[in-house]
């Protein structure tokens, strides 16, 4: 083993003992019961819900995807994805997640699943949402688990499988024990150890390069299509994408759910507040080094340019800051892995298990233990994905949004159209998602695009279905419709 | 939806126009500080009216009476 990578090792070994120290922590704080476990009994404070929803929502795509897609489409990846989503996700943090956060407050609902089932007064609407947020979530697991495995290999060139393995270890681990608490007073340490070290590559990496300008006025010089949009981005493509990342992330099961532990509506609120900022602060420095490594480590192909940002720590910094890197880029990984895992346990234990087996899981601290099983079982199942590697980490990315945000529809008009029906809902959802596929694997619909991505056309279907279906349909029952609306805390 | 509801909505489609800016496509100039070309400041700029289009939801579109939306 070279000097280097033991540096790099020690310094990672060092970040993944203080995770495993939070979450054997968290474990002694928490009860073993399922209010508890799974939602840290909903008492989280600003500052733990803001590092909770920003470190899960940034991940292998934040890392590894942007830089590379900067890379490879150049500046205007802040604008794609970084301002779109700047946009966007704080303002549906408060058109669906405050009211999904006062109903659950209310009622003592924790997944997407339990709220709009009873919503809709449907099992079906229930099961229906179960079943397609597991299907886009497992993919979404398997990019973190095949980010991890990238970075070791790039910085220190240890085979992609034991980053892989490593990470996927330590997150089961402090998960299993520390349940929701774990995973979120996790997320604050990693969310600060991402940015920190974020910002001091950026910084380093710059002065390595003879500083901002210098290495920018080279891009200009050698590749100046980077630094604007066309031929990079089509404007169509631009607003759709506003659509899927951005529109998705309320979507995702495992940010809904983290809405939902928030203490106070203050809470939510500094959230709201201080989410753009954070990516103002910590999207520009690595869309700038993927950009910068585009004249520097020249000729990488689309899966290889995933790993710039690793390359360029590995190549420009000092030892020391290789295992800052590592541990940097993991931080990000595991802080969505931890919460996508807990999360997917928690659907199974009551959206699937709660459901069919009530009598079953009424017995005292069962639905913890179940719970407890099932994430070893995804960490699993993530790894078989993470050794077939189907595709770049962007393209499984696009994908799974794109189902996530077919699924925000329902959402909408569960809190703001009271005459929606459960079957319009499940046309919405059913319908549309299963179109999906026939869009990005086949060339059969690409005529009904216009030229802007998929999501666009199936989210105008999605909705024209929800208002035409719930018009010839019965709305549930006007004091469930009240419960909704009225959340009285 | 209440009708600050729906000015906050409109006020994001604004900001879905300006974040199109097809008026500058392919402009990288004026370059700031020989490094932060124009997309950069202008979707910085952008992003920080975006911050302050939050503090006015907090304070003005939030519901005061908490028991009603």
């Amino acid at each position: 083993m070279t000097e280097i990578t033991a540096d790099v090792l020690a310094i990672a070994g060092i970040y993944l003992v203080a995770l495993l120290v939070i979450g054997w922590w968290s474990y002694r704080k928490t009860l073993p019961t399922p209010e508890d476990f799974f939602m840290a009994g909903r008492a989280f404070g600003p500052v733990v819900l803001i590092f909770a929803v920003y470190a899960t929502n940034m991940t292998a795509f934040y890392m590894l995807g942007t830089p590379g897609n900067a890379y490879r489409q150049g500046i205007g990846t802040y604008g794609y994805i970084a301002f779109a989503s700047a946009l966007v996700i704080p303002a549906m943090f408060y058109l669906i997640g405050y009211r999904a956060w006062r109903v659950g407050k209310r009622y003592g609902y924790m997944t997407p699943s339990e709220l709009l089932g009873a919503r809709y007064e449907s099992p079906a609407v229930a099961l229906v949402l179960f079943v397609l947020l597991v299907f886009y979530t497992v993919p979404y697991i398997v990019t973190s688990v095949i980010g991890a495995g990238l970075a070791l290999e790039s910085l220190a060139k240890i085979p992609y499988l034991w980053g892989a393995v490593s990470v996927l270890l330590i997150t089961m681990l402090y998960t299993v024990f520390g349940g929701m608490r774990g995973t979120a007073w996790t997320s604050v340490f990693q969310g600060l150890v991402f940015i920190v070290v974020g910002l001091l590559a950026f910084v380093l990496i710059a002065n390595a390069l003879g500083g901002f300008t210098a290495i920018t006025q080279r891009v200009y010089a050698e590749r100046p299509e980077l630094l604007q949009r066309t031929g990079n981005f089509d404007p169509k493509d631009w607003f759709s994408f506003l659509f899927i990342a951005p529109l998705a992330v309320i979507a995702f099961p495992h940010v809904f759910m983290r809405i939902l532990t928030g203490r106070s509506e203050r809470t939510l609120k500094a959230l709201t507040v201080v989410y753009p900022l954070l990516f103002l602060l910590t999207w520009p420095p690595v869309i700038y080094i993927g950009l910068w490594g585009s004249v520097v480590i020249p000729g990488l192909d689309a899966r290889s340019s995933d790993a710039i940002l690793p390359m360029m720590i590995a190549r420009f910094l000092p030892p020391a800051m290789l295992g800052l890197g590592l541990a940097a880029i993991w931080a990000a990984i595991m802080s969505t892995l931890d919460a996508m895992m807990l999360t997917l346990s928690t659907m199974l234990t009551r959206d699937l298990l709660g459901r069919f087996f009530p009598g079953y899981m009424r017995e005292k601290g069962r639905e913890v233990v179940l719970g407890r099983i099932f994430i070893v079982l995804i960490a699993l199942l993530a790894l078989v994905g993470a050794v077939i590697r189907p595709g770049t980490i962007y393209d499984i990315a696009k994908f799974a949004f794109t189902g996530y945000s077919l699924t925000v529809p329902a959402m909408l008009a569960g809190f703001y159209w009271k005459r929606s029906t459960a079957w319009g809902i499940l046309a919405s959802l059913v319908i549309p998602n299963l179109l999906l596929p026939f869009y990005y694997f086949t060339p059969y619909l690409s005529w009904s695009t216009f030229g802007f991505l998929p999501v666009v056309p199936l989210l105008v279907f999605s909705l024209v279905l929800l208002v035409f279906v719930s018009l010839w349909t019965r709305p549930p029952s006007e004091q469930t419709v009240q419960r909704f609306f009225n959340p009285r805390l | 939806m209440s009708p600050k509801e729906r000015i906050f909505v409109l006020v994001l489609i604004v900001f879905v126009v300006l974040h199109l800016d097809l008026w500058g496509w392919g402009r990288i100039e004026p370059m700031l500080f020989g490094w932060i070309p124009y997309h950069i400041w202008y979707h910085g700029l952008l992003t920080l009216s975006v911050a302050l289009c939050m503090v006015w939801l907090v304070v003005w579109v939030w519901p005061k009476d908490s028991s009603k939306f």
